[in-house]
């Protein structure tokens, strides 16, 4: 190992891990060293609280700095982008076990935060127009051409209705939240969707068609002995086209 | 030098500048007169962005020559270049047309952790071959000239016993000339390391290799510590408030003595990152460094700051 990578490894033990490594140098005091410690971690705390309102405020402001201080030691960011450092939390976060966390919802809510600042900074179909074809009408060979801002989303609690005033964390829904998330006039855009119209614009996004995409699901509902109404799906894929959330259709 | 200072620097010589920043958008498109000439954008800040912000510094770009400054370059990491990150950059680069692209001179990235801060390196022969190294292959893929920042420093890195460590002005130019690329000269930041190591300004300028700098930032600094006489003996860069009379003056000298060897003035770019003000205030400093960049063109004085010592923050 060469030194320089001895000193970068330095500054790792001296920045992130929850007790600092002093290290001894000449003309490197621990009271100057310090000012580095919280300089990085006023930086990067200070983007997760800002990208994280609703959870810092329902966790508590020591609560919230317990996780960012560990996510700082333990899987710190590897992004050259500090709009991103929050989605790699969240991410870090999901990977704990719920009840060490401040509620089992926390992480779901980081994540929806996260995913907002990620949605109205992305480009849209303004910025960047389709290369394919677009026609308006919904027919079986077509397949679905999403908004590049349109975020597809499942959350088990309902962590899209956190408001400023919210009193408290989301209490799990019966059925997980299927949530399009997209910009719209510069405006961050929520539409809960059914769990069958989710499906069909994930997978006829993906090269399916939508005739093939509904085929998939109707043979499911017939094994599970559910009812399958295809007509109701294409009404709300014309209908998620005009919200905005989808650009329109492609052959 | 693949390409002469004269030359990169172009049109953009003895013109003043401002960091585009998204808090200033609005205002910088809406203003009919500016005494920004140009302006320079940070990519990690706009990679992937889309929507109105995305729009705006299109708008932007169009209107104010571009010259792009980087936050996160890593040029003394281990791993490879990133060939996904470089053809992201380039691209970004050519679309709003910037001049050149420089970076610091620092880690950023550090044992697999982005810190999204700049942290010194050692001032050693193995990291001027490290990061020379990184920086040609970095210029010869972008296809732009490249240019490298000093940076502010509390501490000096550490070094390992028996290893020669060089002085920071020899560190600097000994980076640029290995890499044969350019020099951003923090002004700021040479008074800054200037009062935190105890050097004088002045000298740690002569000893640079002036005819790399194309470009120079300025930026003010927030007062960390001071001695029992009230002298300051830690400042910190902060880019939080105004630029000090000391640093205009270290400014107007360090652009005399690169007129006084033949070279073309640098841009000069006001960088304001926290508590940015209205507008309005920042052309009054942009005007103060234009009357500066003015007068040391014409071999006049006047325009130059009366105040050349003391601490202003």
């Amino acid at each position: 190992m060469s030194h320089v990578d001895d000193v970068a490894a330095a500054w790792r033990a001296l920045l992130l891990a929850r007790e600092p490594t002093f290290f001894a140098a000449t003309n490197a005091p621990p009271a100057r060293q310090r000012v580095y410690r919280e300089l990085v971690r006023n930086n990067l705390g200070g983007a997760l609280r800002r990208a994280c309102p609703h959870a810092r405020r329902l966790a508590g402001d020591v609560a919230f700095d317990v996780f960012v201080d560990r996510f700082l030691a333990e899987q710190p960011p590897t992004t050259r982008l500090l709009r991103d450092v929050a989605g790699q939390f969240a991410a870090w976060l999901a990977t704990l076990p719920e009840d060490t966390l401040p509620h089992p919802s926390f992480a779901e809510l980081c994540h929806f935060e996260a995913l907002e600042v990620d949605v109205t900074l992305s480009p849209t179909t303004r910025d960047a127009p389709p290369e394919t074809a677009v026609v308006a009408d919904v027919a079986d060979d077509v397949g679905v051409v999403i908004d590049p801002s349109t975020r597809l989303c499942v959350y088990r609690h309902p962590v899209h209705r956190v408001t400023t005033t919210t009193p408290s964390w989301p209490q799990p829904s019966s059925s997980p939240s299927f949530l399009l998330c997209f910009q719209r006039a510069e405006a961050f855009v929520v539409e809960a969707v059914s769990p069958a119209l989710a499906r069909v614009v994930m997978m006829s996004s993906e090269g399916r068609t939508v005739g093939a995409s509904l085929d998939v699901l109707a043979a499911e509902a017939t094994t599970a002995g559910v009812a399958f109404d295809r007509r109701r799906v294409r009404a709300d894929l014309v209908d998620l086209q005009r919200k905005g959330a989808l650009v329109g259709f492609a052959r | 030098m693949t390409v002469r200072q004269r030359d990169v620097i172009g049109d953009l010589a003895s013109t003043v500048g401002l960091g585009f920043r998204a808090a200033l958008a609005d205002a910088l498109l809406a203003a009919e007169q500016t005494s920004a000439v140009f302006l320079e954008v940070a990519p990690e800040n706009y990679l992937g962005v889309g929507g109105q912000r995305g729009r705006r510094l299109a708008a932007a770009a169009e209107r104010w020559p571009v010259v792009s400054h980087g936050l996160c370059g890593d040029f003394a990491g281990a791993a490879p270049v990133d060939d996904e990150v470089l053809v992201e950059l380039g691209r970004f680069l050519r679309r709003h047309g910037a001049r050149w692209y420089s970076d610091h001179l620092c880690f950023t990235h550090i044992a697999g952790a982005e810190v999204h801060d700049l942290l010194p390196l050692p001032h050693t022969d193995e990291a001027v071959e490290r990061v020379a190294a990184r920086i040609r292959t970095l210029r010869d893929r972008l296809e732009l000239p490249l240019a490298l920042e000093n940076v502010s420093a509390y501490v000096r890195a550490p070094t390992p016993p028996g290893v020669v460590v060089l002085d920071e002005p020899d560190f600097v130019g000994r980076v640029v000339e290995a890499a044969d690329c350019h020099l951003l000269l923090d002004v700021n930041n040479v008074y800054v390391n200037a009062v935190n190591f105890g050097f004088d300004a002045d000298d740690y300028v002569a000893r640079l290799p002036l005819h790399r700098v194309v470009q120079i930032h300025m930026a003010g600094h927030l007062v960390e510590e001071r001695d029992a006489d009230g002298t300051p003996t830690l400042l910190i860069d902060t880019h939080g408030s105004s630029v000090i009379d000391p640093v205009y003056a270290l400014l107007q000298r360090t652009l005399a003595r690169m007129r006084d060897a033949g070279l073309a003035l640098p841009p000069v770019l006001l960088e304001r990152d926290h508590e940015i003000p209205p507008l309005a205030d920042l052309e009054r400093e942009l005007e103060r460094l234009r009357a500066i960049v003015t007068a040391v063109d014409a071999g006049v004085d006047a325009g130059a700051p009366d105040v050349a010592h003391g601490e202003g923050v």
